[in-house]
């Protein structure tokens, strides 16, 4: 059977991507879709991702590919300027990743965003990922003092 | 509408949000319970699969002000409270053992995790304060713990009495430890700073080894036909070190070498060997660097190459690569064979003790050298190269078949000198200096300088040494130029 060598995806705001097979297949979800109706020439929508966010995917799934080969040391650089990102970005970025089925992109952005948890203080956190604080006073005092190891 | 204003985190699935909690120490997730009501029951201790307690101030020196008691609690309910077929990913505990009440209360946290299916233990037991002198001993559950697959040691005492029954085990760290023994899965070998260890054996199935610091060993006997990569320290003790059915070796790195036939290449560094012997005929590259110590090493190289080492029959040696202090010299060159060197690498240390005898046998040296391509040399000092005047006329005739020297001068201003010497010794077609600190110029531009152009200078005067000092002085200054010097130049029109 012959294998299409392009892929063609659609992002959920209509624009295409026209890229090397190989690079799409780093996303499970795609490499489904490939294998089981193996469309030539046919458009793969991906209804969830618009397009800002899927070419920066499609860009870790290049170099990934690309640099198969590369020093562990010029990847993990490459890889920590990428998530070198805003939050918003890195949202949409792992939510991307989730439903395409990335298992290596979501760990580094997990990475990243457990870098962002590291050391900080409640507030902090809540401040960098705008969470409503829903505790009363007096419920968050209960807990800093049962807890008091993990605040100190 | 401004994207950064919404608690969009907290919109991630359970998935994500349980695999970012994993990466974090059980300190930050606990934080996570003030954030609101959902992560407080996201990050429920029942539900973490993986746990990492650390010590207030673990390594760090202690402060008055930690929460010692509630630190120790935490773990105890985390882990007992936890239901029993809650399986656990991995529980690390690095512990100070002066916080801890007894002993049997870390061994009941490490029953609790192995009780629910722990996969990966990591456990790093500093004894400090009251506890200091007395190391945690490690349980024998742990030897028969099925499940592990990962097993991270520091700073703690095995005793092992009876068998050992891993059999999952794929990783196994040992750090600052007394012993080991073998684990046919282990694929992944560190063992660092193990005083007491005496042997390593066995361990089939090894891809990758190192060992560091490990004063006490005697004997490393490996029989590993996908061994890849070996990084080996030499402790205090002569150790012997056997390799067999290593196939696969790629890296070899320190003081060992014996019938690894597809090696190809081979680093020699900050050992204290004083007989090092080679003999390979598939080596390539040979990158060799001695102490001060190490000046009376006996080498013996017999790869087509070498310089003092034995290199016996290692007729594919294609480059080479010293770094050291003097080289013990006279040894090397009655053992070298360098048929086939095409390049060689020459970097001296300081020459504290000067002998006569030095240049006559490098200029030997490089006489065994000449079938190279290329020659560089590292010179730190022109006292290296004093020839002294009674000595150049015995020696005559220079090395003719060099092609290429290069040579890299750290001594400011003053490599006129070395050059005069050097060319006593060779007449080699192109002669390149740079001084340590590179000039930069015109690499990066679209307009080449003049030296593009330059194809081929020739000196019209007399061959003598003023002349040859001129020249040499010429990049750095003209102020010794007082007669004349004409320099013939060949340019190109255009650039090749």
């Amino acid at each position: 059977m012959a294998f299409t060598k392009k892929v063609t995806l659609k992002s959920s705001d209509g624009e295409l991507f026209i890229i090397d097979r190989a690079v799409a297949l780093q996303s499970r979800t795609i490499q489904y879709v490939l294998e089981d109706t193996n469309p030539v020439d046919a458009i793969i929508p991906v209804p969830a991702v618009d397009a800002r966010t899927l070419s920066k995917v499609l860009e870790y799934c290049k170099k990934h590919l690309i640099d198969l080969n590369t020093d562990f040391e010029d990847y993990s650089k490459w890889d920590k300027d990428f998530v070198d990102a805003e939050v918003w970005m890195l949202y949409d970025l792992i939510m991307a990743a989730d439903y395409l089925h990335i298992p290596p992109l979501i760990d580094l952005i997990c990475d990243k965003i457990a870098s962002m948890f590291k050391g900080q203080t409640p507030d902090k956190i809540r401040e960098i990922f705008n969470i409503d604080n829903d505790f009363s006073k007096e419920e968050e005092e209960d807990f800093k003092k049962k807890s008091g190891w993990a605040f100190k | 509408m401004a994207e950064e204003q919404i608690d969009r985190i907290s919109q991630l699935s359970d998935d994500i949000l349980i695999s970012i909690l994993s990466l974090l120490p059980t300190r930050d997730v606990a934080r996570t319970n003030l954030l609101s009501k959902a992560w407080r029951k996201l990050s429920a201790f029942s539900s973490l699969p993986v746990l990492m307690f650390e010590s207030p101030d673990f390594l760090a020196s202690p402060r008055k002000d930690t929460d010692v008691s509630s630190f120790i609690n935490a773990i105890d309910s985390y882990l007992k409270l936890r239901q029993k077929d809650a399986s656990l990913a991995k529980l690390r505990l690095y512990l100070h053992l002066n916080d801890v009440e007894s002993r049997a209360l870390i061994d009941s946290w490490i029953d609790a995790a192995l009780e629910r299916k722990v996969k990966e233990l990591d456990l790093f037991m500093l004894p400090r304060g009251r506890a200091r002198g007395k190391p945690y001993s490690l349980p024998a559950k742990i030897f028969a713990a099925r499940t592990i697959n990962v097993l991270s040691l520091r700073r703690v005492i095995l005793e092992i009495c009876g068998d050992i029954d891993l059999p999952a085990l794929r990783k196994l760290y040992l750090g600052e430890i007394l012993f080991v023994s073998s684990c046919p899965l282990i694929d992944c070998l560190h063992i660092e700073s193990c005083h007491g260890l005496q042997n390593v054996s066995g361990l089939a199935n090894l891809r990758r080894l190192e060992v560091l610091w490990c004063y006490e060993l005697k004997r490393i006997e490996i029989n590993a036909p996908s061994l890849q990569y070996l990084s080996y320290q030499q402790g205090k003790c002569p150790c012997d070190v056997v390799l067999r059915a290593c196939e696969f070796l790629r890296d070899l790195f320190k003081n060992l070498v014996s019938g690894l036939p597809s090696l190809e290449g081979l680093g020699i560094r900050r050992t204290q060997l004083q007989r090092i012997e080679i003999s390979h005929h598939q080596l390539k590259r040979l990158d060799l660097s001695l102490t001060e110590k190490q000046s009376k090493a006996k080498l013996k190289i017999d790869t087509p190459n070498l310089q003092s080492f034995k290199y016996d029959d290692t007729p594919n040696l294609q480059s080479f690569k010293y770094d050291g202090h003097r080289m013990p010299l006279a040894s090397l060159i009655s053992s070298m064979n360098t048929s086939s060197l095409q390049e060689a690498e020459i970097h001296f240390l300081s020459f504290d003790n000067y002998s006569h005898l030095f240049i006559p046998q490098l200029r030997e040296f490089f006489e065994k050298l000449k079938h190279c391509q290329v020659i560089k040399l590292l010179i730190k000092s022109k006292r290296e190269l004093i020839l002294p005047r009674k000595l150049r006329p015995i020696l005559s005739p220079p090395v003719y078949d060099i092609k290429h020297l290069y040579i890299t001068v750290n001594y400011r201003s003053r490599y006129q000198y070395i050059i005069y010497r050097l060319l006593w010794m060779f007449h080699p077609q192109t002669l390149s200096i740079s001084p340590k600190e590179h000039p930069k110029y015109c690499t990066s531009c679209t307009t080449k300088c003049w030296r593009h152009y330059l194809e081929d200078v020739q000196i019209d005067g007399d061959e003598s040494k003023s002349e040859i000092d001129r020249i040499t002085t010429m990049p750095e200054s003209s102020t010794f130029m007082n007669c004349e010097v004409r320099f013939r130049l060949k340019w190109r029109s255009q650039l090749l």
